[in-house]
């Protein structure tokens, strides 16, 4: 039976599909069967960070519309063979789908997997209540910007008065800058953490390579920082149970000197 | 040229970082969204007796919370179920 998580955040373009794509590839590595599922209905995007919008024949909404099961409008990925998409239709709108619908297709997939990775929409409305009806645990995505702290704080409102316990919610926090945390220009993790009350799972720096690896259609995880996938590495882990101290995540961004840009360089050329 | 020379040496006030700043909005946003605990209970003889008293209160409290005029603030208690609602009205605009 799967973990079945679902990554929201309230506030868009904090990295939902970033995160979702890059933690199921890392999963995926890990030799866990993972399954990603697009929530965002009518502005998809998971399908295309991992480079697989060529290969999507059926959507959640065939699925819904009884035009195949769930299994047959799975995606496979093309390096990771056990990582599969449920890609979301374009044309559709939210309301095309219910809570109900997304419960039903979650249950037929999660015997077949190990972990279900559902990326939500932005925004508390419809999108959202599809996304968080089938998840067991919530990843809630912010960066360290007040609107996106102040967004989350809305979610973990409304995931409560949804029956989410305080141990099912993690926050990860999204393009941390620790030159600007240095400099005492942005908000540091305790900061973050105070503020939201929950557990932080993961810092995730702020990092061209996501750039450049969306770009080319292949998440970081795969194809650029070593630094970045060490991170996701770790938030793998602790999704896992394994104890892995969040100090790592930092310790890895915050390296300077001769070293660190030898090592940068070498994994760049190594992408 | 003297000024300069006096102005070249004067302490710079210190400005305030942004992380700071952030810390602070973030309080004030997320303190008005948050609900008020009840922090104690008072019988119905007590209430009645000091009604305006409490009235006069939340007036205060609701006026510095939202950073509005006592004027703009109306309070009404009324009983339900044994209860006692108390329904506040803030004038914005």
């Amino acid at each position: 039976m799967a973990k079945v998580f679902v990554v929201t955040s309230g506030k868009g373009g904090v990295g939902k599909t970033t995160i979702t794509a890059n933690l199921g590839c890392t999963l995926a590595k890990f030799g866990e069967k993972v399954c990603v599922i697009d929530a965002d209905i009518g502005l998809k995007n998971l399908d295309v960070v991992l480079g697989l919008e060529n290969r999507v024949v059926y959507t959640l909404l065939d699925v819904v519309n009884g035009k195949v099961n769930a299994h047959e409008a799975l995606v496979r990925h093309k390096q990771l063979r056990n990582l599969y998409l449920l890609a979301a239709s374009q044309i559709a709108t939210k309301e095309m789908i219910s809570p109900e619908d997304m419960k039903a297709i979650v249950k037929e997939l999660y015997p077949k997997f190990d972990y279900v990775l559902i990326d939500s929409p932005a925004g508390i409305e419809r999108g959202f209540r599809n996304a968080v009806a089938s998840a067991d645990s919530v990843l809630i995505v912010t960066t360290p910007e007040v609107p996106a702290i102040s967004d989350a704080d809305r979610v973990i409102g409304l995931l409560e008065n949804f029956g989410f316990a305080e141990k099912s919610m993690k926050v990860v926090l999204n393009r941390f800058k620790v030159k600007m945390v240095k400099a005492g220009d942005m908000l540091t993790r305790e900061d973050v953490q105070s503020t939201l009350a929950l557990e932080i799972i993961g810092v995730v720096p702020d990092s061209e390579d996501v750039i450049i690896a969306t770009n080319k259609g292949l998440p970081v995880v795969l194809n650029g920082s070593v630094d970045v996938s060490k991170v996701f590495e770790n938030i793998a882990r602790r999704l896992k149970g394994e104890e892995v101290s969040i100090d790592e995540d930092l310790f890895r961004s915050s390296k300077t000197g001769i070293m660190a840009l030898i090592k940068k360089l070498l994994g760049k050329k190594r992408g | 040229m003297r000024r300069m020379w006096f102005g070249f040496f004067r302490r710079k006030k210190k400005r305030e970082k942004s992380r700071e700043t952030a810390c602070k909005r973030l309080e004030s946003i997320l303190e008005r969204r948050r609900s008020v605990a009840v922090t104690e209970i008072v019988s119905k003889a007590e209430f009645e007796e000091n009604s305006e008293k409490i009235r006069q209160r939340i007036v205060t409290w609701v006026s510095d919370a939202f950073k509005v005029e006592k004027e703009r603030v109306k309070v009404e208690f009324e009983e339900h179920n044994g209860y006692i609602v108390i329904i506040t009205n803030v004038l914005f605009e």
